[in-house]
């Protein structure tokens, strides 16, 4: 085999495809180990045909597993077993927010804004001997008025009125001035922030600037019941 | 690219014990050797051995008195002595199939190999270049022959080509690889000679 037959019969490629057998491997290599060119041409291609088998068997370096273990954390959101319950949860919670939170709340509002008469409880002198306890009936969305007297005692610079809750603890506080002071007082009250029971309501008087004593002094301590209407 | 002409003045320094000659005939033929006989040997210790074995007798030839007259036969000579010693191989593994009734086919060696080996990562670059550059079909096609070792015909059937596209893309592939290559090597060198 010379230069020209190997290139017309494309030897080179047949040989490193392993297509050559018998006289005509033998007629190639013969011509090979004496032709540079072919033989610079097989070297070539077999580094080329080795590259390829080892690029193949090498992972590539792309992030595949990572996109793999990825794809397989968020397929578990995606999965029927995950998705069913979740919707029909979701549809539950349309459901009860639609039928029975809104009306509820819409009733509220309208309770709210609806005009109605108010019952103040006065608790003017009430209780303060301790031998009637005057009783509130609170309304449950809603609330109620309180009508306080403060003791028309002189020398104070202002006043401060406290809400205690059966267990005595401070439920809310306010200070008045003695200008507020000079009528009876309107309290207007969440029935969510009182409790059922007996409560306390505290008037207690600021000494003005200047006296000898600082400190607060109890005027009027007036007790009532608070009864929540179911 | 480098061509070689095996002249009178090569032998003559083959004769001599000329080292950067004799280490140049050992390097080129060495991988042709590597080529010829990996189709033929499973086992890179007995490629090696007839290797060695070559490179001893052919060496020896060189430098006997009349033992090589025209220069140009050189290469021819390498591979007649590589044959001899390649069957004397076969005969004490008593084999008794000559070496023309196995075809290449059947025998090509499929590990990693020495040449293998040497792959470098530029040269694993230019060939995912070359890869890169097919269209899929092509690509598949050499990856299922050379990689997964399928069977050619089985393969080309499967993808619509026959035969001879299959040495066409092989021939093209490769041509892309060598340009490739040699701008790469060029690119070393005067990098090494400036840099």
């Amino acid at each position: 085999m010379n230069h020209q037959e190997a290139l017309q019969e494309m030897a080179v490629e047949r040989y490193l495809l392993g297509e050559l057998s018998g006289a005509s491997l033998d007629s190639f290599e013969e011509h090979l180990f004496e032709c540079s060119e072919c033989a610079m041409d097989v070297k070539m291609g077999g580094t080329f045909v080795d590259a390829v088998r080892t690029e193949g068997s090498v992972p590539r370096t792309v992030a595949a597993p990572r996109v793999e273990s990825a794809r397989r954390w968020t397929s578990w959101f995606t999965s029927p077993w995950f998705l069913a319950p979740a919707l029909a949860a979701c549809l539950l919670a349309l459901c009860f927010q639609t039928f029975v939170l809104q009306p509820r709340m819409r009733q509220e509002l309208v309770q709210v804004q609806a005009p109605s008469v108010l019952n103040p409880l006065v608790l003017a002198n009430a209780g303060a001997r301790g031998d009637s306890v005057p009783e509130m009936v609170a309304p449950k969305h809603g609330s109620f008025v309180i009508s306080v007297d403060v003791p028309a005692t002189g020398g104070f610079s202002s006043y401060l009125c406290s809400l205690y809750a059966p267990d005595g603890s401070l439920l809310w506080q306010t200070t008045v001035s003695p200008e507020q002071a000079r009528d009876a007082l309107l309290i207007n009250f969440p029935t969510s922030k009182a409790k059922e029971g007996l409560n306390i309501f505290l008037i207690q008087g600021l000494p003005a600037a200047g006296s000898a004593n600082g400190t607060l002094v109890d005027l009027a301590r007036y007790r009532f019941r608070v009864t929540i209407q179911k | 690219m480098n061509f070689v002409t095996f002249d009178a003045s090569y032998v003559s320094k083959l004769r001599t014990g000329d080292a950067p000659t004799e280490q140049h005939f050992i390097t080129y033929f060495s991988e042709l050797i590597l080529l010829k006989l990996r189709s033929r040997l499973r086992s890179p210790e007995l490629i090696d051995d007839v290797k060695q074995e070559t490179f001893s007798r052919a060496l020896s030839l060189i430098r006997s008195e009349g033992g090589l007259r025209d220069a140009e036969r050189l290469g021819p000579l390498v591979n007649s002595i590589c044959n001899n010693v390649l069957m004397e191989q076969y005969r004490s593994s008593n084999r008794v199939e000559p070496l023309e009734d196995e075809t290449a086919e059947r025998l090509v060696e499929t590990r990693p190999n020495a040449l293998t080996t040497v792959i470098s990562d530029d040269t694993g670059k230019l060939v995912r270049h070359v890869l890169n550059g097919l269209n899929e079909r092509d690509r598949t096609l050499l990856q299922a022959v050379f990689l997964e070792e399928r069977d050619k015909d089985e393969v080309c059937t499967e993808l619509g080509v026959d035969r001879d596209y299959l040495r066409v893309l092989l021939h093209r592939a490769k041509a892309s690889f060598r340009v490739m290559y040699s701008k790469q090597v060029d690119a070393k060198k005067s990098g090494w000679v400036f840099g």
